[in-house]
């Protein structure tokens, strides 16, 4: 064997630790480049992919008194390219433990020719023939039915009736029904006119190239009218995935982070190849003077070095591949995404540019040793000392010395607060995040002053309600609340459809906070929610016009309310006006201990179908809470795993640092021995400049992650949340990140502390 | 009274075949005592150092310092030993780097098994004092000449008052006139009933000792006691 291989394998084996360290380094700064890449490459390919396949609409107008049977007879209407109709229903499916689950119903023309908002068969009968239903596939793991049998589903006026599950449908159109808690069922129109009676239809408009989706609206909207059809509501629709660019945003997000841990994992290496270069400088000095160029020397330092690093590039391409697998099936569970095409090759670049960088990192360092003078690496007397910048005097000389020798070299200090602070501002941003977003929960939930909602489809017999709810064992308290689905058209918007609520006069379930402007007085005011006026610019003052069936009122907004999701807020007399003075009471909130809750919205629901209506929705405090939570947790999780992989590159950093410092100063602490230093002190010393850096960059992450929190609170209210957001700092993600630092610190300081305790003292004062 | 005993102390590296670094050896240093170790490079001079030290142990043969039996003691209690019983001066001086040189008395008086009688900083001030450096107390070592660095470990080594002082080519790299003014402060210890061994190849150092012990090739082969000039 040639002699300079054996010296490398030779160098190889002495500096395993160091070695596998590198290869760590290396192969997780790669795996997070080429997962970002390939998840990005495949969900930024599928959700429009997704979104395309199922012929997504431009535009609706929605129609009551059309009979479905005329539609092939309607004529083209100007700048629309395809027309389909749709009949939804919002129902509810009985459990066999009596409790309901909400089912959206679309009652569909023909199943073979879905000219827009297309579903697709996954499995069973296709079409589901009369009687049958066909259930999106996200909604499996909630249904109770199996194939083929019968489910019970229920909807106004108490009416029950009975659908048979004959196959499966995936609808990209939807998010999955496990977030939302409800089911999609999909029949055909027969099966929805049996089921319901007439309906009201929504046209679903696709647009000719260039055509102006209003005008178009307009001209359908005028062709129905024609054709005695009244046309309730006009929506359009948004031009790509609902959550396609929250979904690209965030990935650029893991894109951004991903190449700065990557860099961070180059300078990790560069570190890393520094100590075990520094390790060998006096080997290099003496190779130098026998005659050695420094090219030889360089190239025999990067083989040694390069062998680890190859082989971690190597290993990072194929962690990046499978952890981009998992991503993209998470991503694909989260937005109901059929991934048509799973395979994204890493391509060439990525690799040549890891390669690259880790070639840059390995050469920066040993081309700074090789410039030095050989006279003066043998003549090295080793480090001088400099006096710490941070001194504490009440701390003992040994602590003194660990905080001193903490921060001595300046770029490797530098590198390993900068990866132990991304690692905890990841986590501590992520947690601060989730409280942020829970905080919104409780925020909502404090100010509500019910503990069940119960909305009905119809108007109750209030006598009959009022009777059976009076005798419900554990309600303690109840208000009937009028609340209505009404069409308001608002400055810039062509109508919108939203509860407008309106509380008894003498409620004691409390009303939402007005954040401006002032609670609703007379006859035509109302509020609107933050989100609502943030969204859409919509001033206190704005007039607006609501709609309900054939009734619209002018209404003025007066004032914005902190409450969930988009809503309207106003009086009885304003409510009057658009629902009569009979059609009332279509949601009932109840007081009930927390701990009987389920038992007393169940009975709730009984009372509701008693009294000639029919629970569309029910929502408990502690059912909503633990939703959100769960809902947040499955975000929080996702992040979780980043901040591991940076985590784990902060600890080889610190570990190499502690290493290459001990490894520096193994003389000192050799004369430290010599003094009477025992195991203990020398941990301490050891183990203080690991807590030093660790709790200096806690101390980082900390204020890093406060800003970061800022940027993302205000991000996701601007983009994503039904309510205004406060930043909510995460004092158990401190204490975690706090003890989790103080492992980490100690854990690179048991191996470096072990060895130098294992060296002989004589031979440790030797030590150059 | 003996307050180094080495009874057929050895030490060998590796195969015993090899050689001994030191061969058995017996000798015994009073109480008071100041002691020169000679000879050549390689000789065994730091050898037998090592082992009073408890820096090292032996082959085989026994070590006893001021009592103990060093070798028997653990690592741990090994090291509670020589905070309090011994002082080591070495050649390159092999103070802290990152402390100032009070810092470095300082540190080694926490190290301490006994525990210090008064204030620790007046103690600390008063051995760079009793060294010459007061001026420079608070000033890192590298700021240092070497003379004043050496004279900066004494003191370290001082700091517990340790009955035994053990030196390694205490002047091997300082210049002569720093020397005169180390082994005057020798002296004056030495006077003070301080027990000194000092691990030398210069005859003018080892002429100030009033016992020359002379290793060759790991053996003891000359003890000559001389009356105090």
């Amino acid at each position: 064997m040639m002699v300079a291989l054996r010296k490398i394998l030779g160098d190889l084996r002495h500096a395993w630790g160091r070695i596998l360290l590198l290869f760590v380094a290396v192969a997780l700064g790669q795996a997070a480049m080429v997962a970002s890449n390939s998840t990005r490459t495949v969900i930024g390919r599928e959700i429009p992919r997704n979104f395309a396949s199922a012929s997504p609409s431009d535009a609706m107008v929605e129609v009551t008194g059309f009979d479905p049977a005329n539609f092939d007879s309607l004529p083209p209407a100007a700048g629309v390219s395809r027309l389909d109709i749709v009949a939804p229903l919002a129902a509810r499916y009985r459990l066999a433990n009596g409790t309901w689950l909400p089912i959206m119903l679309f009652g569909r023309r023909d199943f073979d020719d879905l000219r827009a908002q297309r579903v697709f068969h996954e499995s069973g009968a296709w079409p589901p023939g009369r009687g049958g239903v066909l259930i999106e596939r996200s909604g499996l793991s909630l249904l109770e039915t199996p194939e083929g049998g019968e489910m019970q589903i229920g909807f106004g006026r108490g009416a029950l009736s009975r659908l048979r599950y004959v196959g499966v449908a995936h609808d990209p159109m939807q998010a999955p029904s496990y977030q939302e808690g409800a089911l999609y069922g999909y029949v055909s129109l027969e099966t929805m006119r049996e089921l319901a009676g007439e309906r009201p239809v929504q046209f679903l408009i696709m647009l000719d190239a260039g055509a102006n989706a209003v005008s178009a609206t307009q001209a359908l909207s005028a062709i129905l009218s024609e054709r005695g059809a009244r046309v309730t509501r006009v929506s359009l629709s948004p031009p790509s995935h609902p959550h396609g660019d929250l979904m690209n945003g965030l990935l650029l997000l893991l894109a951004g982070s991903t190449v700065l841990s990557f860099i961070l994992a180059l300078f990790v290496s560069a570190s890393i190849v520094s100590s075990l270069v520094q390790r060998q400088q006096r080997q290099i000095g003496v190779l130098r003077a026998l005659g050695a160029s420094r090219l030889r020397i360089a190239l025999s330092y990067l083989a040694f070095a390069l062998t680890p690093a190859l082989a971690g590039i190597g290993a990072g391409v194929w962690l990046g591949g499978r952890a981009a697998a998992l991503l993209e099936q998470v991503i694909a569970w989260e937005l109901n995404l059929t991934i048509v095409e799973a395979a994204a090759p890493t391509p060439g670049w990525l690799i040549a540019v890891g390669a690259a960088g880790v070639v840059a990192a390995i050469i920066v360092p040993i081309s700074a040793s090789l410039a030095k003078p050989v006279r003066a690496i043998l003549q090295d007397g080793g480090i001088e000392g400099t006096r710490a910048w941070l001194r504490l005097p009440a701390l003992a000389p040994i602590d003194q010395m660990a905080m001193a020798e903490a921060f001595r070299r300046p770029v490797r200090t530098t590198i390993t607060v900068v990866a132990l602070t991304i690692a905890g501002a990841s986590l501590l941003t992520s947690a601060n995040t989730f409280a942020s977003l829970m905080g919104v929960v409780d925020r909502f939930l404090a100010a509500r002053g019910d503990d069940i909602t119960t909305t009905m489809t119809d108007t109750p017999d209030v006598a009959a309600l009022s009777a059976r709810l009076g005798a419900i064992d554990g309600l303690e308290r109840y208000e009937l609340w009028d609340v209505r689905s009404v069409t308001a058209s608002l400055p810039g918007t062509p109508g919108m459809r939203l509860p407008l609520i309106s509380p008894p006069a003498d409620s004691e379930m409390g009303r939402p906070a007005i954040l401006s402007g002032r609670a609703p007085a007379a006859a035509g005011e109302i509020t609107i929610s933050q989100v609502l006026a943030d969204r859409l610019h919509i001033p206190v003052g704005a007039e607006a016009t609501l709609a309900l069936d054939d009734r619209s009122t002018a209404a003025r907004v007066v004032g914005m309310h902190d409450e969930w999701g988009m809503s309207l807020w106003t009086n009885e007399a304003t409510y009057a006006l658009l629902a009569g003075p009979a059609d009332r009471s279509r949601q009932i909130r109840t007081q009930a201990p927390l701990d009987r809750l389920d038992e007393v919205s169940t009975a709730i629901e009984q009372a509701v179908l008693a009294a000639n209506s029919f629970p569309s929705n029910t929502t408990t405090r502690v059912g909503f809470r633990a939703g959100m939570l769960n809902h947040f947790l499955n975000f929080f999780q996702f992040l979780l795993v980043g901040c591991a992989a940076a985590a784990i590159v902060g600890a080889a950093a610190l570990t190499a640092t502690i290493s290459s410092n001990v490894l520096e100063r193994t003389r000192e602490i050799g004369v430290l021995r010599t003094l009477g230093a025992t195991w203990r002190t020398v941990f301490r010393l050891v183990a203080g400049q690991a807590l030093t850096l660790a709790v200096f960059s806690l101390v980082l992450a900390i204020v890093v992650s406060v800003a970061l929190s800022m940027v993302t609170v205000d991000m996701l209210e601007a983009n994503a949340m039904p309510m205004r957001m406060d930043l909510k700092v995460s004092w158990a993600a401190i204490g975690i990140w706090f003890v989790a630092s103080l492992v980490i610190a100690l854990l690179a300081a048991i191996g470096p502390a072990l060895r130098i305790q294992a060296t002989p003292i004589r031979q440790a004062i030797a030590h150059d | 009274m003996a307050l180094i005993e080495l009874d057929g102390a050895c030490k060998a590296y590796g195969k015993r075949a090899l050689g001994y670094a030191l061969q058995p050896t017996t000798l015994n240093v009073d109480e008071g005592e100041y002691v020169a170790i000679t000879g050549k490079s390689g000789s065994g001079k730091t050898t037998l150092l090592n082992l009073i030290a408890g820096l090292d142990t032996p082959t085989s043969g026994s070590v006893i310092v001021s009592g103990r039996q060093v070798p028997k003691l653990s690592e741990g209690a090994r090291a509670r030993w020589r905070s309090s019983s011994v002082g080591v001066v070495f050649q390159f001086y092999q103070l802290l780097p990152a402390i100032s040189i009070i810092d470095n008395i300082l540190l080694a008086m926490s190290l301490s098994a006994r525990p210090i009688k008064g204030d620790r900083g007046a103690r600390a001030r008063e051995l760079v004092r009793l060294v010459g450096i007061e001026g420079e107390a608070h000033r890192l070592p590298s700021s240092l000449s070497g003379g004043q660095q050496q004279r900066a470990a004494i003191a370290r080594a001082l700091a517990n008052e340790p009955p035994l002082l053990l030196m390694d080519e205490p002047t091997g790299s300082i210049d002569s006139e720093s020397t005169e003014s180390v082994l005057g402060l020798l002296d004056n210890l030495h006077a003070q009933g301080r027990t000194i061994v000092v691990v030398t190849h210069d005859d003018d150092v080892a002429r100030r000792a009033g016992r020359q012990l002379t290793l060759h090739d790991g053996g003891l082969v000359a003890d000559v006691r001389r009356a105090a000039p």
